[in-house]
């Protein structure tokens, strides 16, 4: 069996997939982007999309927060394009949304049965935005994001990441 | 046929800091001053005191993440004096505008941006403008709490500000 995925290349070089329902829209990274005083910096702005206002989080900033050691990862919030991401609690509940910063445009994947691997040992974080692992054939092991737990982590009584001082 | 609801009208007053717009309610909103008559203070963690009712009263000049400065800002020029629970306190910025509340769609802060020290309860839309949520006594709150932990803030100003409250 093979199911169909996205592939988001990250900044610094990250590679990270998501399924293939939950990447719903591409945006411009001009679009309006707003710091919230006091958030986490890896979810420290905030976009207006659709009359909604979304949460963008940049991964890439959390894997390095969550493991300082890691000093290849870029350290501001970067991507050029802005994907929109969809993720339920359960099938019953609501759709909520979520955005992410990427570099270049999403490239569609199969991810075969078979290709689970473990997810990298470093950054120590995918642990806590990644449910499970593929191999990809040119990229090696991508983390497939979940998005419900990146989002909504008190939801699920994680805990948080780490908020580092912001000037 | 019954009435309509009645619905109170209340006005928000936007505190325009740098990039950030704070949302609070107008009634937190004591006065917007000039700085004619404010006091530097000496301080990491706190601008000055501006004398108000013939009573000194601390001034905060934050950045956009709410961190206060020890100095003012040519670009923040105007006071904002909130009230707070046991009295008020000035907050420097680049303007201070009232404006109907119905205009304002307020949402809950999204869950991966809370942290325990946040002083925002929602975020929300005024026309094309994204505004963050908070109050008075929360700002005061923060304020009070990165004064205190602060080991710049040590000394006898800040004694002088605690005395204020």
């Amino acid at each position: 069996m093979k199911a169909n995925a996205w592939l988001l290349t990250l900044d610094g070089g990250l590679r990270v997939a998501v399924g293939e329902r939950e990447l719903i829209h591409i945006v411009s990274d001009e679009v309006e982007r707003v710091v919230v005083p006091r958030a986490p910096r890896h979810a420290s702005e905030i976009i207006l999309w659709q009359n909604r206002l979304l949460p963008l989080f940049d991964v890439a900033v959390a894997l390095r927060d969550d493991d300082t050691a890691t000093e290849a990862i870029a350290t501001e919030i970067g991507g050029n394009i802005i994907v929109i991401a969809a993720y339920q609690v359960s099938n019953e509940s609501q759709v909520e949304f979520g955005a992410l910063p990427v570099c270049g445009l999403p490239e569609r994947i199969e991810v075969a049965d078979d290709s689970g691997c473990e997810l990298p040992s470093e950054p120590a974080g995918w642990r806590r935005l990644a449910h499970s692992c593929c191999e990809h054939r040119q990229h090696g092991a991508v983390p497939i994001l979940d998005l419900h737990r990146m989002f909504a982590p008190n939801e699920i009584h994680c805990p948080p990441f780490e908020r580092s001082a912001q000037q | 046929m019954s009435a309509p609801p009645h619905k109170p009208l209340t006005n928000v007053s936007l505190i325009q800091l740098d990039s950030v717009v704070l949302a609070v309610p107008q009634s937190n909103l004591h006065s917007v001053e000039s700085v004619l008559d404010f006091k530097p203070a000496r301080d990491a963690r706190l601008a000055g005191y501006i004398e108000l009712h013939r009573q000194e009263w601390p001034v905060y000049c934050p950045t956009d993440n709410l961190v206060s400065v020890g100095e003012m800002r040519d670009d923040h020029g105007t006071c904002a004096m909130l009230i707070a629970d046991d009295g008020l306190f000035g907050l420097m910025c680049r303007e201070v505008i009232s404006v109907d509340a119905a205009q304002l769609r307020s949402f809950k802060l999204p869950d991966c941006m809370h942290t325990p020290d946040t002083p925002l309860n929602g975020v929300g839309i005024l026309g094309k403008r994204i505004v963050c949520l908070t109050s008075a006594p929360s700002l005061h709150a923060l304020f009070i709490a990165d004064h205190s932990s602060s080991d710049a803030g040590v000394n006898s100003t800040q004694s002088r500000h605690l005395a204020i409250r």
